[in-house]
C-alpha cells in the first residue's frame, strides 16, 4: 500500500507530515520488529535540477509495483527522500525497485556506487530487528523532520548566469499572463538588473587575462520586479517567448556602452530571432566598426529549433566581425553531441554536479576530443565555483573559465592592478 | 502527433486551391458543357480517411483524366474537386459510385441520418460559374500555413506573412485556444501515416504508423484566419495541450485506432505529467512495446536532465523512442546510439540531392553509423525522395509518396486475387 497523502504536495503542507507518519509507524513497530527492515532513498542528495515534483512523481510510479505488496509502506518525505518500510519482503524485489530508481538518475555520480555498500550515498538499508540499526534509522528521520522546516529555502536554489533556473516557486506561467508580463518587461527599469561576469583565459605561463565580460540579467531579480508571484520558468516554451522581449531590453542597455574605448569585449545572450530583428539592427549601428568587442551568446535550444536560421544569423554575425558563442551545453551532452560543426567562435560548457564526482574514462576522452577539435581557448567552462573546476577543465585542455570562483580571482587581479 | 505543414518543399509550390482557382479563371470563356463534382471526404470518419483510401479514391478518376475529359484537384482538407466535360458524365457517375463504395462502412452513408448531399455536391459549371468562382476564391483567400519568414528583417515580410497566412498566434489567442481544445472533439482531426520499409522493387512493408493531428485542419476548425505556427514557442506550448488530448484519445480509443504498432509526438514535459502516468497505467506491457514515442530535438536541450530522466523511464517501460524532425546538419552532430534513441527521423528535402558528392558521402557515413534500421526518411512526397534515400542506405520511409505506394500495392494484390479467381473459375 502507498501512503500517498503527501506524495504530490510540496513543502509547507499543513496536513500531518510524512515524517510524523513514519515516526508513528516506527513507534508501533518497535515492539514487533521481526523481519522488518527499511530502505532510505536519498533523493535529496541529487542536484537541485533533479529534485522536482515531476521527477519524484515518476519515482513513486516506479515504486508502485512494490507498494501493491501488503508488507511495504512507502513514505515520501518533505525533503523528497523516499523511505520504504518492509516486513519479510523478499530483498530481491526491493532491490529491483531500487535499481530502477537508480537507473532513472543513472547519469548522476551519487547513484554510481554499489547498492547497499558503505560508500553508497543514494540508498541506505536498515535492519530494524537490530536495535542499533533501529535507533540509527529513527534518528536520521528525526533529523529530517527537524530540517523539514528549512526545506523551502533549500529548494529555491538559483543559478548564477544563463537562463536555466528551474526550481522557483509561484504560480506556473500560463498564456493569459504573457501579455501583462511582456508589458511590464517593456516598461520596467532594468539597467540596474544587468550584471557582469568575467570570463578569464589562462595563457602561457599560467598568465591570466580577461577574455570577455558577460552582461546578463539576473532572472531572479527581474522576476521580483515584474512578476513576483509567477514562476516564469515553469514552461520552457513560454519563457523562451518572454526572452525575446528581454533581449530587446538588454540590447537597449548595452547600446549605452562606449564600444570605441572598451578594454575587453562584452558578451550577451540573444535569441536567433532577435539577431534578425530591428532592436539588433539599432544596436549594430551603435557598435559600428567595433563589432569585435561583442560576443553573441546563443542557446542550443534556440539553434536546434531552426538550424537554418542559426546558420544564416551566424554567417551574418561573423561576416560583420561579431563572435558567436554556443551556450547551454553540459559535459554530459558532449557524450552524444559534437558541436564543432556549428562553427561558432566559442562553446560554453556548464560545470555542474553531474561531473564533480569525476567522469568515466570514455566520457573524459570524448570531451577531450571535442575540446581538441576547437580552436585553442575557445571552450569556456562556466559555473565554476571552486578551484576544483579549474583544474578539471585544465586537465581537459580547457583554458577559459567563468563562475563565482573566477569572480574572486578577477577581484584579486584587479587589486594587484593586473586589470585595467 | 503534431505535424507542421512541411514548409521547405512546398515553399515555391502553389497549393491545389490556388491551382484550382487558376484553372477556373482560364475556364471563364470555355465554361460551356462543363460540370463539376465535389466529393466531401472531409465529412468521413477520420478512420476512413487513411491516406491509401484517399489515394484509391483519386486514382479511380485516372482514366477519365488521361482521356483529357476532366481535371482533378485534391484540396487541403482532402476533399476531391473534379471538373469534367459533360460527355463524361456517365463515367463520372460510375466512378463516384465506386468511390462511395470504398467508404460504404462510414456512418455518412447511413441513409436515415444523412442525405447523399453530405458526401457529394454536383455543379453545372456553365450555370453556376460565378458561384463556383466565389467558392474557390474563398478557399484560397483563407491563406495557407507556413512559409517561413527567415530572411533578415522583416516588417515587410511580417506584413506579407500576415496577409498570406493569417494573423500570428498571440498569447491571447493561445490562451483561448488551449481552453477550447479541452472542449473540442479532436477525433475527426486525427490522421495516420505509415512508416514503411521500401525494397528495391518499391514494395512497402509497414513497420508502424504515426498518428497525428492535422494542424491545417485544427486551424480551420478552431481558429480560422490564425497562423498557428507563426511563433515557434507559443506553438510549442499549444502542442503540450494537444499531447494531452491525444493521450486521452488513445487511452479511450477502440481497437481500430490502435491497430498495429503506432507512434505519436510528445513533449518531454508531457511524459512527466500525471496524464501520461495515467495513460501508462492503462497500458499492458505488450502494448507499451508496440508504441514509439516521437520526441523533438529541442526538448533535449531545453532540459537535458529531464530528457535523460524520461528517456530512461520510458525505455525501461518498453516504449521505443524516435527523435523527430532532424536535418542533415543535426545528424552531423548527433550520435544516435550514444543518445540512446531507437530511431532518428530525417526530413526529406531536395536540397540533399543538390548538396553534391560531399554531402552524399557524408550522409552515407551518417546512415551507416546510425544503422540502416534506425533511420527513417520522412515527408517523402515523390519518388526522388525514396530513390535518393535508398542510394544513401536508408530503408525506412514515410510520407505522401509512401501512402501512394501502399495504395498501389493494395491494388496490385486485389488484381492478383481477381486473376487467381478467374484462372480457377
Amino acid at each position: 500500500m502507498v501512503d500517498s497523502t503527501a506524495a504530490f504536495s510540496g513543502p509547507g503542507n499543513t496536513r500531518i507530515s510524512q515524517e510524523k507518519r513514519l515516526l508513528d509507524a516506527l513507534a508501533r513497530m518497535r515492539s514487533n520488529n521481526a523481519g522488518a527492515y527499511a530502505v532510505h532513498l536519498r533523493l535529496s542528495e541529487l542536484p537541485a535540477s533533479h529534485r522536482q515534483p515531476h521527477f519524484i512523481r515518476m519515482v513513486s510510479r516506479t515504486l508502485d509495483s512494490l507498494s501493491t505488496k501488503q508488507e511495504v509502506i512507502i513514505f515520501n518525505l518533505t525533503n523528497l527522500d523516499v523511505v520504504m518500510l518492509c516486513r519479510n519482503t523478499p530483498i530481491d524485489e526491493v532491490d529491483d525497485a531500487v535499481f530502477q530508481v537508480r537507473a532513472l538518475f543513472h547519469e548522476d555520480s551519487i547513484t554510481q556506487t554499489e547498492d547497499g555498500s558503505a560508500e553508497d550515498r543514494f540508498s541506505a538499508w536498515y535492519d530494524l530487528s537490530q536495535s542499533t540499526d533501529f535507533k540509527d534509522f529513527e534518528d536520521s528521520i528525526k533529523t529530517i523532520d527537524l530540517a523539514a522546516k528549512d526545506v523551502k529555502t533549500q529548494l529555491s536554489e538559483g543559478t548564477s548566469t544563463g537562463r536555466a533556473s528551474k526550481t522557483m516557486e509561484g504560480d506556473p506561467l500560463v498564456p493569459d499572463m504573457l501579455q501583462g508580463i511582456t508589458q511590464k518587461l517593456l516598461e520596467a527599469r532594468i539597467g540596474d538588473l544587468v550584471h557582469r561576469q568575467p570570463a578569464v583565459k589562462v595563457g602561457a605561463g599560467k598568465k591570466q587575462e580577461l577574455a570577455f565580460r558577460e552582461h546578463y540579467i539576473s532572472m531572479g531579480e527581474l522576476r521580483a520586479r515584474i512578476a513576483p508571484k509567477v514562476n516564469i520558468f515553469s514552461s520552457h516554451w513560454l519563457f523562451q517567448y518572454l526572452s525575446e522581449t528581454i533581449d530587446a531590453r538588454v540590447l537597449e542597455v548595452l547600446s549605452r556602452l562606449e564600444y570605441a574605448t572598451m578594454d575587453y569585449p562584452v558578451s550577451l545572450n540573444l535569441n536567433v530571432s532577435t539577431i534578425m530583428s530591428r532592436p539588433f539592427q539599432n544596436f549594430d549601428s551603435i557598435v559600428g566598426e567595433h563589432s569585435d568587442k561583442v560576443v553573441v551568446e546563443i542557446q542550443m535550444i534556440d539553434i536546434f529549433a531552426d538550424m537554418r536560421s542559426y546558420i544564416g544569423a551566424r554567417d551574418w554575425l561573423q561576416e560583420r566581425g561579431y563572435r558567436v558563442l554556443i551556450d547551454g551545453l553540459n559535459p554530459l551532452t558532449l557524450d552524444f553531441f559534437n558541436p564543432t560543426t556549428l562553427k561558432a567562435d566559442f562553446i560554453k560548457i556548464n560545470w555542474g554536479p553531474e561531473v564533480q564526482g569525476g567522469l568515466g574514462q570514455e566520457q573524459t576522452q570524448r570531451i577531450k576530443t571535442v575540446v581538441g577539435n576547437m580552436k585553442l581557448g575557445s571552450v569556456v567552462l562556466s559555473r565554476v565555483d571552486s578551484e576544483e573546476g579549474v583544474s578539471w577543465g585544465l586537465g581537459l585542455g580547457i583554458l577559459c573559465f567563468q563562475g563565482h570562483f573566477i569572480d574572486k580571482v578577477v577581484e584579486a587581479m584587479a587589486a594587484k592592478g593586473a586589470l585595467k | 502527433m503534431v505535424k507542421q505543414p512541411s514548409s521547405t518543399s512546398h515553399m515555391h509550390r502553389r497549393t491545389q486551391e490556388q491551382l484550382l482557382l487558376e484553372y477556373f479563371r482560364r475556364l471563364e470563356s470555355r465554361r460551356e458543357g462543363r460540370k463539376a463534382v465535389r466529393i466531401n471526404l472531409s465529412n468521413l470518419m477520420p478512420l476512413n480517411r487513411r491516406e491509401h483510401h484517399i489515394r484509391a479514391a483519386t486514382n479511380s478518376f485516372e482514366s477519365i483524366v488521361s482521356d483529357l475529359m476532366g481535371q482533378l484537384f485534391q484540396l487541403e482538407n482532402l476533399d476531391i474537386f473534379f471538373i469534367y466535360k459533360s460527355e463524361a458524365h456517365a463515367r463520372v457517375e460510375d466512378t463516384v459510385q465506386k468511390v462511395k463504395f470504398l467508404f460504404s462502412d462510414d456512418p455518412l452513408f447511413d441513409e436515415e441520418k444523412y442525405s447523399t448531399k453530405e458526401f457529394l455536391t454536383w455543379f453545372d459549371v456553365e450555370e453556376q460559374y460565378d458561384e463556383l468562382l466565389g467558392m474557390v476564391q474563398d478557399m484560397t483567400g483563407d491563406g495557407r500555413p507556413t512559409k517561413q519568414v527567415s530572411s533578415r528583417s522583416n516588417v515587410r515580410e511580417a506584413l506579407k506573412a500576415r496577409q498570406e497566412h493569417g494573423d500570428p498566434l498571440s498569447p491571447d489567442i493561445l490562451s483561448r485556444a488551449v481552453k477550447a481544445l479541452y472542449r473540442t472533439d479532436l477525433t475527426s482531426l486525427v490522421r495516420r501515416q505509415f512508416v514503411c520499409n521500401v525494397n528495391e522493387k518499391f514494395v512497402p512493408d509497414s513497420q508502424f504508423s504515426e498518428l497525428y493531428i492535422s494542424i491545417a485542419d485544427l486551424r480551420e476548425t478552431m481558429m480560422p484566419g490564425i497562423n498557428l505556427t507563426a511563433n515557434r514557442w507559443l506553438f510549442q506550448y499549444l502542442t503540450e495541450s494537444l499531447d494531452k488530448r491525444i493521450l486521452s484519445l488513445l487511452s479511450k480509443a477502440d481497437g481500430s485506432m490502435m491497430t498495429g504498432d503506432i507512434s505519436f509526438n510528445v513533449n518531454v514535459s508531457t511524459l512527466m505529467s500525471p496524464e501520461f502516468i495515467a495513460f501508462d497505467e492503462g497500458m499492458s506491457a505488450a502494448r507499451r512495446g508496440s508504441m514509439v514515442l516521437e520526441l523533438q530535438k529541442i526538448d533535449i536541450f531545453a532540459d537535458y536532465g529531464s530528457f535523460l530522466f524520461v528517456h530512461e523511464f520510458c525505455r525501461e517501460k518498453g516504449y521505443r523512442i524516435c527523435l523527430d524532425g532532424l536535418t542533415y546538419e543535426d545528424l552531423l552532430m548527433i550520435d544516435r546510439q550514444r543518445l540512446g534513441v531507437d530511431y532518428v527521423k530525417m526530413t526529406w528535402s531536395p536540397d540533399l540531392v543538390d548538396g553534391g558528392e560531399e554531402m552524399t558521402s557524408k550522409l552515407k557515413e551518417i546512415i551507416k553509423t546510425a544503422g540502416a534500421k534506425r533511420v527513417i526518411m520522412a515527408r517523402c512526397d515523390d519518388r526522388e525522395a525514396v530513390d535518393f534515400g535508398r542510394s544513401i542506405g536508408i530503408r525506412m520511409f514515410q510520407g505522401h509518396y509512401i501512402e501512394h505506394l501502399i495504395a498501389e500495392d493494395e491494388r496490385r494484390r486485389q488484381l492478383l486475387k481477381l486473376k487467381h479467381r478467374i484462372e480457377r473459375g
